[in-house]
């Protein structure tokens, strides 16, 4: 586990896998970035405001039969709303991300762009409005867009793998499916990322490490 | 570990009374339980959207207590109001940090809790629909609007008075699956109904006062009888194998003895011994007697089989008879010259078959004034066939047994059929 000091608060730092490069400091919510073995400071991450996730950095689970501990998150809001994308660890080295939004979980990975094909992709590299009801196909599968709209980083915390600061920006198409299966794909500038996966419950997902909240008894998702 | 504190105070800023948000993060719109301001739970500063609602009023679940409910501990955080127009009824949005949301609807002597689905349900044939393999019928021809009269506490959506959705309803007994669309988006919710007073009695209020018939006046609760009708038709089916299987691993039939002798008509009764029975293991013994050419006569047989070593005595009585003649209606016949008497089980043993024989052969006088005479010679005698068979079925027995089996399985069918064909009718009443 590398390890190495915040550069603006001198705070020890320690990164979970040497492919992820950017780290927000615990202590003074800087985000580092690092460049070979610079590590240099992009920027701050505000706080996450107090919310009642029962997810947690360090919380663990099984996705499929895949272990994965969370690791970071970004906080997101828009006009309707606001929600958590935990980035997800797994064992063999890959990430993912766990949307946390209305109550519901939303275990997503990326697609390789070649893979993703349709009328709402096309005209989201394009810059054109995306509308409920267009269609893409991601990895095989076909889905309808849900909802689109231009989103708003509140704060993030813990390991990602690019930096968030509070008030970026960018385009968030979500997708659906008449199954669990849904997805989700995002321009950043002119850089288009698709994530699918399925929707889950809590205790689909085998948690440990669940976050303790006040008054709460935690559920044995082990039953 | 340290625990993250489960609400966040924080003030109205419409009429400064102190308010707690339950479910920070999800939240997204709250409305004031003081002055129903409703506020933008998103914007830190919580901005008011909405003005306060004329007629403020309290829910009966005070927002904020817990219940454990169907396995899990929720919190009522969220009340509204909603009709379609004619009927009105509530909405409770229950959360926990770890399960989510459900709504617990209030339709007045009847609660269900709604899960909102993750996935649409199939529609395969006509108006019916699946979920989990189980298949839902089109609740009623119209769809009808919702529309919001009411709100308080907080929500994960835009809730505001006024809103409308479109409603379509899928039903099978104790649940339905509702479909609301507007505009942007279509939702599938599964309701569970619940079972009358659960959710009082786990929200700590009181019980909804019961419908003197609990069945028939609420048809949309489950099936009282579906339950017993499950548990009384796997009886059945037990009770039915069984009796397949002993019935059919009876032994096959086998023939243990064959005599053959004769009754001589208007003689004095006359005892045989017909010859000796072997049997050698207890079981249904059937004795059958017959004679061919009877005219005009009857022969009365009574068996016994005598255990030679307790002289305990197994006794049957049949009688053979065949008559004809002639009346206004023309030729007639009547009377089986075959009798076969059955002993349902006798014991191991050595028995001797023992038949006190008498036989009558009548005249053109006789009772019946039609009878023809008897066309035998005045001295012949009839000749009896006598054999004794063991094990084969009982069919008589078979048929008794099943009806009896079945006699209360089927009237817990008939109420259950009765019943759900009630709730279909009050559904497209």
């Amino acid at each position: 586990m590398p390890a190495a000091s915040c550069p603006q608060c001198g705070a020890d730092i320690s990164f979970r896998s040497t492919a992820l490069p950017v780290k927000v400091c615990d202590f003074c919510r800087s985000v580092i970035v690092r460049r070979g073995e610079a590590l240099e400071l992009a920027g701050s991450a505000a706080t996450v405001p107090d919310d009642v996730s029962p997810l947690q950095i360090g919380t663990r689970g099984q996705i499929d039969g895949d272990a994965f501990e969370l690791i970071g998150r970004i906080r997101w809001k828009w006009a309707g709303g606001g929600w958590n994308e935990w980035f997800m660890l797994f064992a063999g080295g890959s990430t993912g991300w766990l949307g946390d939004a209305m109550g519901r979980f939303m275990a997503l990975r990326e697609v390789a762009p070649q893979e993703v094909s349709g009328d709402a992709i096309e005209r989201l590299i394009a810059a054109q409005e995306v509308m409920p009801g267009m269609t893409a196909t991601i990895a095989g599968v076909s889905y309808a867009v849900t909802d689109a709209r231009t989103v708003t980083c509140v704060a993030s915390e813990g390991e990602l793998p690019h930096p968030a600061p509070a008030g970026m920006e960018m385009f968030s198409v979500d997708l659906g499916t008449p199954t669990p299966c849904c997805a989700s794909v995002q321009r950043e500038g002119e850089t288009v990322f698709a994530y699918a996966g399925r929707y889950c419950s809590l205790g689909d997902i085998k948690p440990a490490n669940l976050r303790a909240i006040e008054g709460w008894t935690i559920p044995d998702f082990s039953a | 570990m340290t625990s993250a504190p489960a609400v966040k105070a924080l003030i109205c800023p419409n009429c400064g009374a102190p308010v707690e948000i339950r479910a920070a993060g999800y939240t997204v719109s709250f409305v004031c339980g003081h002055c129903g301001t409703t506020l933008d739970a998103i914007d830190p500063e919580l901005k008011p959207i909405a003005a306060a609602q004329k007629a403020f009023k309290k829910p009966e679940i005070a927002l904020g207590t817990r219940a454990m409910l169907r396995g899990g501990e929720w919190e009522a955080i969220g009340y509204v109001e909603r009709t379609d127009g004619e009927t009105p009824w509530a909405e409770y949005l229950l959360f926990s940090p770890y399960l989510g949301y459900r709504f617990l609807v209030d339709a007045g002597s009847r609660w269900s809790l709604g899960t909102v689905l993750d996935r649409v349900p199939e529609r395969r044939v006509g108006d019916r629909v699946w979920l989990d393999r189980k298949s839902y019928g089109r609740a009623s021809e119209e769809n009808y609007v919702a529309r919001v009269t009411f709100v308080v506490g907080e929500f994960y959506w835009r809730v505001a008075v006024g809103e409308t959705v479109r409603v379509t309803e899928f039903e099978r007994s104790g649940a339905l699956l509702s479909c609301e669309a507007n505009d942007a988006e279509r939702t599938w919710t599964r309701l569970d109904i619940l079972k009358p007073g659960e959710a009082e009695a786990a929200f700590g209020i009181p019980p909804r006062e019961e419908e003197e018939d609990d069945d028939s006046d609420d048809p949309l609760r489950p099936s009282p009888y579906a339950g017993r009708l499950w548990s009384w038709g796997a009886i059945a089916l037990f009770a039915i194998g069984f009796l397949v299987l002993s019935t059919w691993s009876a032994r096959p039939k086998q023939q243990l003895f064959f005599a053959q002798l004769s009754a001589i008509p208007d003689a004095p009764e006359k005892t045989a011994v017909l010859g000796q029975v072997t049997i050698d293991q207890t079981e249904p013994v059937t004795i059958t007697g017959s004679a061919d050419n009877l005219d005009n006569e009857w022969i009365d047989v009574d068996y016994s089989l005598v255990n030679r070593k307790t002289q305990e005595s197994y006794d049957a009585y049949a009688t053979l008879e065949h008559y004809h003649g002639t009346d206004s209606d023309g030729a007639w016949q009547e009377g089986s010259p075959v009798g076969i008497v059955k002993l349902s089980s006798v014991p191991p043993g050595q028995y001797d078959l023992v038949a006190d024989i008498s036989a009558h052969r009548w005249a053109a006088s006789g009772p019946y004034g039609n009878l023809s005479a008897s066309a035998q010679d005045a001295t012949a005698t009839l000749p009896i066939t006598v054999w004794v068979d063991r094990g084969g079925s009982f069919s008589g027995n078979f048929w008794t047994a099943l009806l009896l089996i079945l006699a209360w399985p089927s009237v817990l069918a008939y109420l259950h059929y009765a019943h759900e064909k009630r709730r279909q009718l009050a559904y497209n009443r």
